[in-house]
């Protein structure tokens, strides 16, 4: 399975900043599907979703475990727990963090809304993705992928094809 | 300060106070949903220009029910019920069109439809950037059902907001704001 899905056009004071987003399914507290636009973050460790975007989709958590994430701009308070993510038709189970928003900057003014965002954890396993020329590809890892792509990395390694991840690009 | 509006009532004239940022938008021709507080009763408000302008562009559509999605300018029939815009139905800003014209050159999206998926997502930014809504797919492109203030926090919405034959058409989105100022950082 490949899909190919264009960069969404987005501009911040006139420079263009393109971002990757899919739309996926997530099963709902009755067992239906609520489509929610995710934006692919792979610096993301677990997917996200915020709290209130879950709770108006009925997207079920437990807030039995409190954690905390953190980003390059500060940390919050999240709840960690498992989401189920239908994707082409397969259905996933994967950690989830669900996340509680950013406090509003000045009184009287609403908190902004946050997309969900698509982290590594069990994503990055079953596909790859790519972003370029103005495309997100995702890719799903199929046994005879992941075993070709093993062996050709063992061949690229084998000819010092591979970038030693200790010195500079 | 805040601009004053009077909406007529039957018994009464309603005075509806918009913010700054409210009025911006219905300068530009945005809708904007205010609320009555005695009635708790949701209106629309736009521009007359607007209004007069939206109201013939559905020209020979047939008479649209409460269910049917509406003219931006025509609030639901239900007043409880948020409006269901269709997007086609939004005039195209000239810098919308200008900016999808770029957007598909810059990466060589052809063809029409390519033009016109970029197009509605602008249109989207432009009208609704930043807010949180659901989108329907129809055959005759899609339809948006603003989140307003009042249903932020509602648990379930998808239940509330959306009728069982839509649910499964409907997509939560927020669309980034048009020509934003400030730039995000995920992680």
């Amino acid at each position: 399975m490949k899909v190919r899905l264009p960069l969404r056009p987005r501009s911040v004071e006139g420079i263009d900043c393109p971002f990757p987003v899919v739309k996926l399914r997530v099963r709902d507290q009755y067992g239906t599907l609520a489509e929610l636009d995710f934006r692919v973050d792979t610096q993301a460790d677990f997917t996200s979703i915020p709290v209130q975007t879950a709770r108006r989709e009925g997207i079920p958590f437990s807030e039995g475990q409190e954690r905390t994430a953190l980003g390059l701009v500060g940390e919050t308070s999240t709840y960690r727990d498992q989401v189920r993510i239908v994707i082409a038709g397969r259905e996933y189970t994967w950690p989830c963090d669900f996340v509680k928003a950013p406090e509003p900057r000045g009184p009287g003014q609403q908190a902004r809304e946050l997309l969900p965002a698509l982290g590594r954890a069990g994503f990055l396993h079953e596909y790859a993705i790519t972003v370029g020329s103005g495309y997100l590809v995702i890719t799903r890892i199929d046994p005879i992928r992941r075993w070709l792509q093993q062996r050709l990395h063992g061949l690229w390694k084998l000819f010092g094809m591979i970038h030693p991840a200790n010195r500079a690009v | 300060m805040h601009r004053v509006v009077s909406l007529l009532r039957t018994d009464m004239a309603m005075r509806i106070e918009l913010t700054p940022q409210q009025e911006q938008a219905v300068k530009q021709g945005r809708p904007v949903e205010v609320v009555d507080p005695a009635s708790e009763r949701a209106f629309v408000v736009v521009a007359r220009e607007f209004y007069e302008r939206g109201r013939f562009l559905p020209e020979g559509r047939p008479e649209q029910g409460p269910s049917a999605p509406v003219s931006p300018a025509v609030p639901s029939a239900a007043e409880a019920e948020p409006a269901r815009v269709r997007l086609c139905d939004l005039p195209t800003p000239p810098d919308v069109l200008e900016e999808a014209e770029r957007w598909c050159k810059k990466y060589g999206w052809r063809g029409k439809k390519a033009l016109g998926e970029v197009e509605e997502q602008l249109k989207l930014q432009y009208y609704y950037g930043g807010q949180a809504v659901y989108i329907l797919r129809t055959d005759e492109g899609p339809i948006v059902v603003a989140i307003g203030e009042r249903y932020r926090d509602t648990p379930d919405l998808r239940y509330v907001l959306l009728k069982p034959d839509e649910r499964p058409r409907a997509s939560l989105a927020v669309p980034p704001r048009w020509r934003d100022t400030d730039s995000e950082i995920l992680t």
